[in-house]
C-alpha cells in the first residue's frame, strides 16, 4: 500500500495522509498462486493508443512480465484469440458511483478535505460484476461535487474477491468542486462570488500551512487533485482563483468542453469529459476532439451505473465519430483515467511490470459491435463470455 | 484535386468534347454555346420545374466504390449508376453513359441509407391535447428543423418511421419519411414515402397499474366501437339495398298497373305518382271501389318504405378498421411483461398485425411473443433502471439473444426517446450486435428495417429499381473513425462533408 502513495514526495506528509486516510490498511485479496500465462491476440493496445499486431503478452505472478513476438509464444499456457481480437488494459471508469451507498460527501460544510469516498462503498453491489463483464476493471469514485473541497477519491478494482474490495488507492486525488450545487441557500457559500472568496481564503491559509494537511499538500503540488467544474463559468472562476496552480489539476468537465478548451490548455494532467449518450447535443460531442486539438489529454467518464456499462465505450465511440483521434480515444479509456486516478504506475498500460488487468475484445474496443471475450484481473481470468451462445436471428 | 485531400472528387465525363478537341479541326466553341443556349431556352420555355429537371437530368455514376448492396453482396471497385431518383444499375462492369455526372468514390464504401424504424426525428411541439386515431405523425414533422435533420444525414440516416407520440391509448398513424429535399428547395427536408404506415398505440408502461389498465380498456373499447361501427355500416348497406329493391319492385308494379289503366286518365296518373303526400280528391271518390282499395294499399306500402339513415361517419374509427383488415400494422409500445401480454391478447382478439415497440421486459415473455409471431423493435437508447419502480429495471443487454433463441424477429431503433437519438441508430445496432452476437448490425438498420416497414420495394438495399438513397462512407461504416462523406436521397445530393473541397459541378 505504501507504494501506492508514491506521489507523496514528502514522507512525513505521506505517513500522515496514510494515517488519516487508511486506518488499518486494506490488504488486496490474494489470488491463489496466479499461474503464468501467455496471451496472443490479433492486436495489442500500446500505451500510445495505437494497436500493434503479432504481439504476445507474458503474464507471471499477476504482472505483465514481457511483451514479445507472437510467433515465439509456445507452450501449454498460451491462449490464442482470433485475428480481429484486441487485448486492451482493463477499462477505468472515472467519477462513477459504482458501489457507492448513500452520499459520498458531507452536505453541511462546504469544506470537507478529510472525508474519504472509500468509506461509502459496498463490495456486494451487483453493479460490480456488470461493470466487469463490460471490460471495466477499475473505477474511481469521487465525493459528490457539492463541496468546495470534497475529500479524497477512491480507486478500486471492480473484481470483488470473497466480499473484499480491492482498493488500488484509498487516498485518491483530492476533489475540489465549483458549480451549481456548491453554492446553496442553507450554508456558505451561497453564490459564485462567495465560493470564489471562500477558496481565496483557503489558499491564503494554505500558503501559511494552516489549512488541512491534504489541502496544503494538494496546493503545494505534493498530492494530486482534481477539479470538478460544471460549466465554462466554473472553469473561468477556477482559473482565476488557482492561477498558476490551475495547470496542475486534472479537470472534470460538464458539457462545455468546446467553450473552455482554450482555458484548459498547457496542462500535464488529463481533462475528463462525458458521459456522452445518443441524446447528447452535437456541441457536447465535439468537446473531446476540441480538447485534443489543443494538445490536452482526454479521459472519459462513462456514467455507470446511471447509464449502462457500455456507456464508457459509447462515449469513446461518439467522441471518435465527432473527430477525436482513435488512438487518443483508446488512451482516454485506459492510461489517461489511470493518470487521473493516480494509479498509472500499476494499471492502465500494457507494459512490463504493470499489474495484469486485461480485457480481450472481439474487435477494436472503439467499435461498439466489439464484445468482451475475456477479462483478466492480476493475471487471473475472472470472466469469459459464453462463446457457444448462438446469436439472435433478426 | 480530390486525391490531394484524400476526399472524393467529382469529374464530369464529357468524352465527346475531349475527342473533338483531340481531332482537328476543333469545333468552334461558339457553336457549343449556341447549343447550350438553345437547350437552356427550351428549358425555360417549358416552364414547369419538373420538366426542366427532367431535361437537364444526367445520370449520376459513383465509380471506384466499395458497394455494400445489403443482400450480402459486397462489390469491390464497383459502379453505382443512378438515373432520375432511382438506381439504374450497380456492379463491376456497369457501363457509364456519356454525359453522366461521375463521382470518383476513391474506394469509399457505399451503403443504402440508414433507416430508423421508431423515431422522433423532426418532431415538433409537445404531445398534448387529446389522443386521437386521426392524428398523423407526418403532420408534426418539422421539415425546416435542419439542426436535427442535417445531423441525421451527417450520420447516414436517410429515412425514419415517425411515431405520433401522444397521450396514452391509440395515438394515431405513423409515417415513413425520407430526408429528400422538399418541393420548396434545399432548406427543407422530408418527403413522405408512406403515410399511414402503422397504427400506433401506447399502453403507457410508465404509469401505475390502474392507469395502464384504464388505457388498455379504452383501446379495447375503441376497437369494439370500430367493429360496431362497421356492423352499423354493413346494416345500412343491407337496408339500403333492400330499400332500393323495394323501390324497384314497386316501380315495376306501378308500370304494370299503368299499362292496364285506360289511357285517357292522365290526371289520375299524375296524382298516383305523387304518392302518400297526395290528398284524396273528388276524382278518387268517383272511382270504382276496387280501384280505390288498391290505391290505399299502395299508399300504406309507401309509408312503410323509408329510406335508411346513413350512420354518422366516424373517421377516428375508420383507421382502426384498416388495422383490423390488415391494411396496416399495429404498433404497440409496451415495456412491461404484463403490457406485452395485454398487447398480444389485444392483437389476438381483433386479429391485428402486431409489431411490439419497446420491450424492456420482452425477454421474460419471449415464448409468448414467438407463439404470436410478432416482431419486436428494441430501443437502442439503452437505459439502466436503478429505481425499483423503473420500467427498465429488468432490462438485459442480451434481450435480442433471448428473443432470437425463442424465434422472435427483432430489430433496433432509436426508440422515440428524443429527436436527436435517431442519428445514432447504427451505433445502437452495433451495441445490440455486440451483446447479442450478431454479425451484421448494418443490416438491422437498412434491409431489415425496410422489410419491417413494408417498404423493402422502395428503400433499404442497393438494387436496380429502388430509390437511390445511399451514403458514401470514408471507411467501414461500423468503424467510428469513418465519416459520412456524402449522402444522396432520391439521387439528389443532400449532404456533403464540409471539409471536402467544393467541386465545380457539385450541386
Amino acid at each position: 500500500m505504501l507504494q501506492s502513495l508514491h506521489t507523496s514526495r514528502c514522507p512525513r506528509l505521506g505517513l500522515l495522509i496514510l494515517a488519516i486516510a487508511l486506518g488499518p490498511p486494506l490488504k488486496a485479496a490474494e489470488h491463489d498462486n496466479p499461474p503464468a500465462a501467455t496471451l496472443v491476440a490479433g492486436r495489442v493496445l500500446q500505451p500510445d493508443g495505437t494497436l500493434r499486431a503479432d504481439t504476445a503478452i507474458h503474464v507471471r505472478n499477476g504482472r505483465i512480465e514481457a511483451l514479445g513476438p507472437a510467433a515465439e509464444a509456445r507452450g501449454e499456457a498460451v491462449r490464442r484469440f482470433g485475428a480481429n481480437t484486441v487485448i486492451c488494459p482493463g477499462l477505468i471508469d472515472l467519477f462513477s458511483s459504482i458501489g457507492a451507498v448513500g452520499q459520498t460527501a458531507e452536505t453541511v460544510s462546504a469544506f470537507d478535505p478529510g472525508a474519504n469516498a472509500a468509506d461509502a462503498l459496498d463490495p456486494r453491489d451487483p453493479h460490480f460484476p456488470a461493470g466487469l463483464r463490460a471490460g471495466i476493471t477499475a473505477a474511481l469514485v469521487a465525493p459528490s461535487p457539492d463541496n468546495l473541497v470534497g475529500g479524497a477519491c477512491v480507486c478500486f478494482r471492480t473484481f470483488v474477491d470473497r466480499g473484499r474490495l480491492d482498493v488500488l488507492r484509498a487516498d485518491g486525488p483530492l476533489a475540489f468542486s465549483l458549480g451549481e450545487g456548491v453554492w446553496r441557500g442553507d450554508r456558505l457559500p451561497t453564490s459564485r462570488a462567495g465560493a470564489v472568496y471562500q477558496l481565496r481564503k483557503l489558499l491564503t491559509k494554505a500558503e501559511r500551512g494552516e489549512a488541512h494537511p491534504r489541502v496544503d499538500a494538494a496546493l503545494a503540488g505534493q498530492l494530486d487533485a482534481v477539479l470538478i467544474c460544471k460549466t465554462r463559468h466554473d472553469v473561468a472562476s477556477a482559473r482565476q482563483v488557482f492561477a498558476d496552480r490551475f495547470g496542475r489539476f486534472a479537470v472534470a468537465l460538464g458539457e462545455d468542453a468546446v467553450e473552455c478548451a482554450d482555458d484548459l490548455g498547457g496542462r500535464q494532467q488529463p481533462v475528463v469529459v462525458g458521459p456522452y449518450s445518443f441524446t447528447s447535443e452535437r456541441r457536447v460531442l465535439l468537446g473531446a476532439a476540441e480538447l485534443a486539438g489543443k494538445g490536452i489529454e482526454v479521459a472519459f467518464r462513462g456514467g455507470f451505473p446511471q447509464t449502462p456499462p457500455d456507456g464508457l465505450r459509447l462515449t469513446a465511440a461518439l467522441a471518435v465519430r465527432h473527430g477525436l483521434d482513435p488512438a487518443a480515444a483508446r488512451r482516454a479509456l485506459t492510461v489517461a483515467p489511470a493518470r487521473v486516478a493516480g494509479v498509472a504506475d500499476r494499471i492502465g498500460m500494457l507494459t512490463p511490470g504493470k499489474e495484469a488487468d486485461l480485457v480481450v475484445f472481439s474487435q477494436d474496443p472503439l467499435r461498439l459491435d466489439a464484445a468482451v471475450l475475456e477479462v483478466y484481473v492480476k493475471g487471473v481470468r475472472v470472466y469469459a463470455a459464453d462463446r457457444r451462445a448462438p446469436g439472435g436471428k433478426p | 484535386m480530390g486525391t490531394q485531400h484524400g476526399g472524393i472528387s467529382e469529374t464530369h465525363s464529357v468524352p465527346m468534347t475531349k475527342l473533338r478537341r483531340l481531332s482537328l479541326p476543333p469545333r468552334p466553341p461558339r457553336r457549343r454555346n449556341a447549343v447550350a443556349r438553345i437547350a437552356a431556352l427550351a428549358c425555360l420555355l417549358t416552364g414547369a420545374p419538373a420538366a426542366r429537371a427532367q431535361l437537364l437530368q444526367r445520370p449520376t455514376a459513383v465509380v471506384n466504390a466499395r458497394i455494400v448492396a445489403g443482400d450480402g453482396r459486397v462489390i469491390e471497385n464497383g459502379t453505382l449508376l443512378v438515373q432520375g431518383e432511382r438506381i439504374a444499375a450497380l456492379g463491376r462492369d456497369v457501363k457509364v453513359p456519356m454525359l453522366s455526372r461521375k463521382i470518383d468514390a476513391q474506394g469509399a464504401t457505399v451503403t443504402a441509407g440508414l433507416i430508423d424504424v421508431w423515431s422522433l426525428l423532426g418532431r415538433t411541439g409537445e404531445s398534448s391535447g387529446t389522443a386521437g386515431p386521426t392524428r398523423r405523425a407526418e403532420d408534426a414533422f418539422d421539415r425546416y428543423d435542419s439542426a436535427h435533420l442535417v445531423d441525421a444525414l451527417r450520420h447516414g440516416v436517410t429515412a425514419v418511421c415517425l411515431s405520433p407520440s401522444g397521450p396514452q391509448g391509440v395515438c394515431g398513424s405513423g409515417a415513413v419519411i425520407r430526408l429528400a429535399p422538399g418541393s420548396d428547395g434545399p432548406q427543407s427536408l422530408g418527403r413522405v414515402l408512406k403515410s399511414q404506415a402503422a397504427l400506433c398505440i401506447d399502453l403507457g408502461s410508465d404509469n401505475t397499474p390502474v392507469t395502464r389498465l384504464k388505457t388498455l380498456r379504452a383501446v379495447q373499447k375503441q376497437f369494439r366501437e370500430a367493429l360496431q361501427y362497421r356492423q352499423s355500416l354493413e346494416q345500412y348497406e343491407e337496408d339500403l339495398a333492400e330499400y332500393k329493391k323495394q323501390l324497384r319492385e314497386r316501380a315495376s308494379k306501378k308500370s304494370e298497373k299503368e299499362a292496364e289503366k285506360p289511357e285517357d286518365k292522365p290526371k289520375e296518373e299524375q296524382k298516383s305518382k305523387q304518392g302518400s303526400a297526395s290528398v284524396p280528391s273528388a276524382a278518387d271518390e268517383e272511382k270504382p271501389k276496387d280501384e280505390q282499395a288498391e290505391k290505399q294499399e299502395d299508399k300504406k306500402e309507401e309509408t312503410a318504405l323509408k329510406k335508411p339513415q346513413r350512420p354518422e361517419p366516424k373517421h377516428e374509427l375508420e383507421i382502426l378498421l384498416h388495422a383490423v383488415d390488415h391494411e396496416l400494422p399495429v404498433r404497440i409500445l409496451a415495456h412491461r411483461s404484463a403490457d406485452i401480454l395485454n398487447a398480444l391478447e389485444l392483437a389476438r382478439t381483433f386479429s391485428l398485425d402486431l409489431i411490439l415497440e419497446g420491450g424492456a421486459e420482452a425477454h421474460l415473455v419471449a415464448a409468448q411473443i414467438a407463439d404470436a409471431e410478432v416482431p419486436v423493435i428494441l430501443g437502442s437508447t439503452a437505459r439502466n433502471g436503478l429505481r425499483q419502480d423503473d420500467v427498465f429495471r429488468r432490462t438485459i443487454p442480451n434481450c435480442g439473444t433471448v428473443l432470437g433463441q425463442a424465434g422472435v424477429r427483432w430489430i433496433v431503433a432509436s426508440g422515440a426517446e428524443d429527436a436527436a437519438a435517431a442519428r445514432f441508430v447504427l451505433l445502437g445496432a452495433q451495441l445490440a450486435a455486440a451483446s447479442n452476437r450478431l454479425n451484421d448490425p448494418l443490416r438491422l438498420v437498412t434491409a431489415d428495417a425496410a422489410e419491417l416497414l413494408r417498404v423493402a420495394d422502395q428503400i433499404g438495399r442497393l438494387r436496380p429499381g429502388l430509390l437511390a438513397d445511399f451514403v458514401l462512407w470514408s471507411g467501414d461504416p461500423l468503424d467510428p473513425a469513418s465519416k459520412v462523406v456524402r449522402v444522396y436521397v432520391g439521387g439528389t445530393p443532400v449532404y456533403q462533408t464540409p471539409d471536402e473541397p467544393e467541386k465545380g459541378g457539385a450541386e
